[in-house]
């Protein structure tokens, strides 16, 4: 029966033999790809900045929650429809005058 | 890197920035030694650091022989998830026997000699439980298996390690 306690200590051991034979790294480092530099970035910011990437993660949300909404009152409400059309038209020609 | 190199102030450096500065070549290595990809060895550098970024509270200091240890096998089992899926292979026994790290053990401990002749999923499991302390839950979110998965893993893993230990006369 193999115990916990000799498990621990063998674990131990037969980690040390395993990292001891990772061979030692040259000079020669891999240039990592700009593909993979590109995602680790991204990774970093997360985990460097947990409260703005809620944060963006929050406000991406609103905005997809207004826009699905938003079309959803359009498609069905043609007094809402109408009303937008009208917007839209009036800002244009301000935007042109 | 010129973003890391922006943020570089020892302040303003996290644990996780730490851990991919010092350890991301040593990955690199481990996961192209198993993959002979580079592309793939990347990705599945990139896919460990995923992980390490879920356990990340868990893990204590950057700079120790226990982290290394850490992040070479969920490097390892993260290369060796990515070589499975590119091969589409059905013979999973047969990779986990063959693939990962090997290393002959030579010391008066059998039992170490043991686990390092398991296959690799059998040992990253007893050595995430029994040297790394990680319970069976957080072994699985490590090893990104099932609890229920995870709790068969051990049992399989601590009866092939019995099996191995009478062929070699230990118990």
């Amino acid at each position: 029966m193999i115990t916990d306690e000799i498990l621990w200590k063998a674990a131990e051991d037969a980690e040390a033999v395993l990292l001891e034979k990772i061979e030692p790294l040259g000079k020669d480092r891999h240039r990592f790809s700009d593909r993979f530099e590109r995602k680790m970035k991204r990774l970093v910011w997360k985990e460097s900045h947990p409260g703005l990437y809620r944060l963006r993660k929050v406000t991406v949300g609103i905005l997809l929650l207004l826009l699905v909404g938003g079309s959803t009152v359009l498609t069905f409400d043609s007094a809402a429809r109408g009303a937008f059309i009208r917007y839209s038209q009036e800002y244009i020609r301000f935007l042109d005058w | 890197m010129i973003y890391l190199h922006m943020i570089d102030t020892p302040e303003k450096r996290t644990k996780f920035e730490c851990l991919y500065k010092e350890y991301m070549n040593l990955m690199f290595h481990v996961a192209n030694k198993i993959l002979n990809e580079t592309s793939d060895a990347e990705d599945a550098v990139h896919q460990a650091f995923v992980k390490v970024a879920e356990i990340i509270d868990k893990i204590q200091e950057p700079d120790c022989p226990k982290t290394q240890g850490l992040l070479v096998t969920i490097v390892e089992n993260k290369a060796i998830d990515l070589y499975r899926k590119k091969q589409k292979c059905h013979k999973v026994e047969y990779i986990e026997e063959t693939m990962g790290l090997t290393a002959e053990y030579k010391g008066d401990n059998g039992l170490a000699g043991c686990i390092l002749r398991l296959p690799v999923r059998y040992r990253e499991m007893i050595l995430l439980k029994y040297y790394y302390g990680y319970t069976t839950k957080e072994a699985a979110k490590i090893m990104g298996i099932s609890e229920s998965n995870a709790s068969k893993l051990d049992q399989r893993a601590k009866k092939r390690l019995e099996e191995l230990c009478r062929e070699e006369g230990i118990m």
